[in-house]
């Protein structure tokens, strides 16, 4: 009887905003930082994992982030979007990774060949698969300075300011990295996009 | 217009943070410019098809790894609420600064000033001792250590 309680709570979906989630966790209510793994865990891992293009680094990563989100829950300011500072704990860490590694040595998009840019796309549905393929694969070629405030624009929908925040640069440092992560990629897909219209 | 203020223009137009006259302007050149027109097409084609992108699927017991790794990290150190770094810190320096004074009085000054007297440094062998209840070492009375104001002014 006891566990069928506990699982209808779990099973519940937890209405209260970010910031009171933030709140009632500083309180010691264990259960909303629950709630906060949910709702975060998908779009930091996709980040993670389009940033790192490595599955074992960005789970990895993503359990750092959530413990860091716990452990420094008092430094979190209440002002400002909670989304956003636990997207620049993951941003750190990654950027850690990348300085660790030295992963920042990358190959130029321009001198990359795209094993999807074979002219071989028989129909329609393989030109739209042929398409998203090397989409990803040219957001994997990015230099990671262009490629982070893209995804985070482009996946997860943020906005100008908010990416600032989480790179702490200026927007207008945002918005000509964005531009130049564009340039590249219809560079890059030229003749896959010709293809799949 | 020319097509690098177009490009700029397309790439507003595709994150929503166009204006109206902005747009207006930039679909004047677009309808001369068939390279800023496929820039536009392929920017919102690229967008699309990002969103028919699936996300790749977290671990289903990251709550349970988390968990296990909070559970054998050292606990953090909390912070006090509406205090920063710099105002405690302003705190803990007076305190400090007495304890020195304290700990600098107590010890007389020993060997910075070369005028203290012996009587100073010698306790009188005749004033009564006060005796440690729980280590029972005989110390003198604090009076004895203290210098006669005169000699310390002059």
């Amino acid at each position: 009887m006891a566990v069928r309680l506990v699982r209808g709570r779990a099973h519940r979906k937890d209405e209260r905003a970010d910031s009171e989630l933030m709140s009632a966790l500083c309180s010691g209510d264990e259960e909303a930082f629950s709630e906060i793994i949910r709702r975060f865990q998908g779009p930091v891992y996709s980040l993670l994992i389009r940033m790192l293009g490595n599955e074992d680094e960005a789970e990895e990563l993503l359990q750092v982030t959530f413990c860091r989100v716990h452990r420094y829950r008092d430094h979190y300011d209440p002002s400002r979007p909670l989304v956003t500072w636990i997207f620049t704990i993951a941003s750190n860490l990654a950027k850690k990774e990348w300085r660790r590694r030295s992963r920042w040595i990358q190959v130029p998009i321009d001198n990359v060949t795209l094993t999807s840019s074979i002219q071989t796309a028989p129909h329609y549905e393989a030109g739209r698969r042929e398409l998203k393929a090397s989409l990803e694969e040219a957001i994997a070629m990015l230099p990671p300075h262009y490629r982070e405030p893209f995804l985070l624009r482009e996946d997860q929908q943020l906005t100008y300011e908010e990416i600032a925040e989480v790179l702490n640069v200026r927007i207008g440092t945002v918005k000509s990295r964005i531009n130049r992560a564009r340039a590249m990629l219809r560079t890059a897909l030229s003749d896959a996009w010709e293809r799949w219209r | 217009m020319n097509c690098e203020k177009a490009l700029k223009l397309i790439d507003l137009v595709l994150d929503g943070e166009v204006s109206e006259s902005e747009e207006h302007m930039l679909h004047f050149h677009i309808a001369g410019c068939s390279s800023c027109r496929r820039a536009l097409e392929m920017g919102r084609d690229f967008s699309a098809v990002m969103r028919q992108i699936s996300r790749p699927e977290p671990p289903a017991d990251l709550e349970k790894r988390v968990r296990e790794r909070l559970a054998r990290m050292k606990p953090a150190r909390r912070r006090i609420p509406g205090l920063p770094l710099w105002s405690r810190i302003a705190v803990v320096i007076p305190f400090a600064a007495a304890l020195l004074l304290i700990i600098g009085l107590g010890s007389g000054g020993t060997g910075t000033d070369d005028s203290v007297p012996e009587a100073a440094v010698q306790p009188d062998k005749s004033v009564a001792t006060e005796t440690s209840a729980k280590r029972a070492i005989s110390t003198p009375p604090m009076a004895s250590y203290v210098r006669p104001a005169s000699l310390v002014a002059f």
